[in-house]
């Protein structure tokens, strides 16, 4: 269930002016008070005109997401000139947001189609819980496509670069304010997605730190912003310096826009990657840049996918590397080699080697291999996910399982630690990482 | 042979590692701050105290939405300012004239100013220079204008916002506004209102303990041209309007005046094309201003 909640000036029995005028009952104390901390007040909405507004995305409390719009609804009630901001707010739980693939824009066009968000002028001091159906894909290629001709390869690789890195960005120069963070969004994984907070049209203020602010700005509030630590301004009416050189995923996304890879950009955005951090998303560029370029003349042909499900390469043998992809229903792990640090290709996991497991044993076999691996690879969060998940494995694998598993990976592990000796020194990163590992699968006995 | 000194360009960064206190809330802040990362007052507060050595006294001017706060304190600003018989004003900071220049631009040309936004950042704050007696050494007074419903809102939800608590915590007196036009028609609102105020204020305590009970409390009937009766006894009128805050105030707080005040003649409701009904003063008659304020100050 999606809870909802509006966030108005009114004069109600409680209070008068900007406050919480209704919510529906999931709304808790805590919700509340953070909805009325980020709640845009007199004046919040950039321009003057009747038609301003802002979609808002930002995290609550306990694992909840609230998407908004607030827009301007009107005379306020108190007569003292200006217009009034209504907010209407929607708390997302995780696996709502997930069904929509993390898009808040997909999601509002949902609550839209319903008529959830007409401005009340005699709000309900109570509101009710509501279901969404429906669902969106990871990629609405349509976005990607025109944000891609409005903006051009290398703004748009100069706005991810800032906004990956940037504490709070603000993003003046645009005029379709909302069709820039749809796009951007639609660059982005769908896990790393809730991770950027974002407004489309609200005045800045530090009591609501989005991520993101797509806002208008004159050239004094320019200035004075700029020079406020952990804010950067970013005009994108004007061109990218000339020393700018995207990294990260700034420079696999430019990569993919130049080679005419929106089909391969969005068949990778398609994939799913449990787990997935903004944080990793340098090493995670690294991976698809190489592949772009090792794609060459392949076809790779967009798979028909639904949200959630992995992406299944064409036929045939493909080199499998660490980058996720797990040809299902193929047992054998082909090796490849990674360009970093001359790791040894990664050995047939387990899952490869044991003998007519049960099908759940497989996946969850299947699923070790790709968490030790990328462990000893150097992704931090799948050490993470290790750490959680062996236990569980332990109690559910049988002994002969656990034991092979373990043989295979410490097999790997010693080849890690005798390669990365770079002229007699060995790479603490490489080591630490197979350290990491053996010690959580031998550490329970 | 000459000695030249080259300061290293890293040094700057050294001053980054002294916080300063904001000067509200106490909480450390880089030394080029604009405004404190806690509370979001200004942080020329601190410099201004710091540099001067003086350590000025904090005043809370409080009451709920569009009761008239900002007119309030812009009118009493400007008063000041032109006369200096009864008591001397004199800003400190440019941006302690903002208000003063916002509220009277705004009823110069016919109109109430805008709506105090909820946002900490976005508030008016005053720092002055007040001298009553040429004698007297000058008090020091910082006074923000806060917006009523974030006052309402740390009233009933604690910690929302640190700025409002840390000042009214340390706070040397209040004013507390009450629309006496709206208690005459009857309505308890404002009653109800203002006695969560001083409830919250006769919790509080400072940082030595002392309970704010004993400090002065000024309450000022706002409006007071609507009310025929107002300005006569605003005691009595008070105590006949808003039982309830006359009850709680004489029991919890020894040092307290009821004061009456307006500042528009009259009002005119009247639609402007691409805002809507807008409320207007039809002229500026401001009585009982300054007295409230000057009360206070003798008191503090």
């Amino acid at each position: 269930m999606i809870e909802q909640a509006i966030f108005t000036s009114a004069q109600t029995d409680r209070s008068r002016g900007y406050q919480l005028v209704a919510a529906s009952p999931g709304i808790n104390a805590q919700a509340a008070r953070d909805l009325a901390a980020w709640g845009p007040s007199h004046g919040s909405l950039c321009g003057a005109s009747d038609n301003a507004s802002s979609v808002n995305f930002h995290p609550l409390t306990d694992d909840l997401w609230c998407i908004s719009q607030s827009v301007s609804a009107g005379e306020e009630y108190s007569g003292r000139g200006g217009t009034r901001v209504y907010t209407h707010s929607f708390a997302v739980p995780a696996e709502e947001m997930g069904r929509f693939a993390n898009n808040p824009f997909a999601l509002l066009r949902a609550t839209r189609t319903r008529g959830l968000l007409k401005v009340q002028d005699f709000v309900p001091s109570s509101l009710a819980a509501i279901q969404l159906p429906g669902r969106a894909g990871a990629v609405d290629e349509g976005v990607l496509a025109e944000f891609l001709e409005r903006f051009g390869e290398e703004r748009i690789a100069w706005l991810v670069d800032v906004a990956l890195t940037a504490d709070r960005l603000l993003v003046v120069g645009v005029d379709n304010r909302d069709l820039l963070m749809a796009g951007l969004i639609q660059c982005l994984p769908v896990e790393c997605r809730p991770e950027m907070s974002f407004a489309t049209g609200l005045v800045h203020s530090p009591r609501r730190p989005f991520r993101i602010n797509a806002l208008e700005l004159d050239a004094v509030e320019t200035k004075r912003l700029s020079r406020q630590s952990c804010v950067t301004v970013l005009n994108l009416a004007e061109e990218p310096p000339a020393d700018f050189v995207p990294s990260g995923w700034a420079a696999y996304l430019f990569e993919a826009f130049a080679v005419d890879g929106l089909p391969v950009l969005c068949a990778e955005l398609e994939r799913a990657r449990a787990g997935l951090r903004v944080s990793d998303l340098p090493w995670l560029a690294d991976q698809l840049t190489e592949r772009l370029h090792e794609g060459g003349d392949v076809e790779l042909a967009r798979p028909q996918s639904s949200p959630g499900e992995l992406v299944q390469p064409p036929g045939g043998n493909m080199a499998a590397d660490s980058a996720y992809e797990r040809p299902a229903g193929k047992l054998q792990l082909l090796p490849t080699v990674s360009a970093e640090a001359n790791l040894p290709a990664r050995a047939n996991g387990p899952s490869a080697e044991v003998v007519a497991p049960s099908r759940d044993a497989l996946e969850m076999l299947e699923h070790l291999d790709d968490l030790v691996f990328d462990t000893i690879n150097g992704r931090s969060p799948a050490l993470d996910e290790l750490t959680a998940l062996w236990p569980r494995l332990s109690a559910e694998l049988s002994a002969n399982l656990l034991a092979e598993s373990r043989e295979q990976y410490l097999h790997y592990a010693i080849k890690v630690w005798e390669l990365c000796v770079k002229e007699g020194v060995r790479d603490p990163s490489c080591a630490v990482a197979a350290l990491d590992v053996l010690c959580i699968l031998f550490g329970g006995d | 042979m000459p000695k030249v000194v080259q300061p290293m360009e890293s040094y700057r960064l050294a001053q980054y590692s002294v916080q300063v206190p904001c000067y509200v809330c106490g909480e450390g802040n880089a030394f080029d701050a604009e405004q404190c990362r806690h509370c979001f007052a200004p942080m020329a507060l601190a410099h201004q105290a710091n540099t001067h050595k003086i350590r000025p006294q904090m005043l809370a001017v409080i009451g709920t939405s569009g009761v008239g706060k900002t007119v309030y304190l812009g009118m009493l600003l400007d008063m000041l300012s032109r006369q200096t018989q009864r008591m001397q004003i004199l800003a400190r900071g440019a941006f302690s004239i903002t208000l003063q220049q916002t509220v009277m631009g705004a009823l110069s040309r016919g109109e109430f100013p805008a709506k105090t936004p909820n946002e900490p950042d976005r508030w008016n704050w005053v720092h002055c220079q007040i001298r009553t007696s040429p004698k007297r050494d000058p008090t020091e007074l910082i006074v923000p204008d806060m917006a009523g419903e974030a006052v309402l809102e740390e009233i009933e939800h604690p910690q929302s916002y640190i700025g409002i608590r840390r000042l009214l915590c340390k706070c040397a007196g209040a004013i507390v506004l009450i629309d006496a036009a709206e208690m005459a028609g009857g309505m308890r609102e404002q009653d109800y209102f203002a006695m969560k105020l001083v409830s919250y204020l006769s919790e509080l305590r400072d940082d030595d303990g002392q309970a704010w009970s004993n400090r002065p409390l000024a309450l000022v009937l706002s409006k007071a041209d609507r009310c025929e009766t107002c300005f006569d006894d605003p005691a009595t009128f008070a105590r006949r309007s808003a039982a309830g805050l006359w009850e709680h105030c004489q029991e919890r707080f020894p040092n307290h005046r009821f004061f009456a005040a307006g500042v528009a003649g009259a009002c005119v409701t009247h639609f402007v094309r691409g805002v809507g009904h807008v409320v207007a003063p039809l002229r500026i008659e401001p009585q009982g201003i300054i007295e409230p304020f000057e009360w206070l100050v003798k008191s503090m």
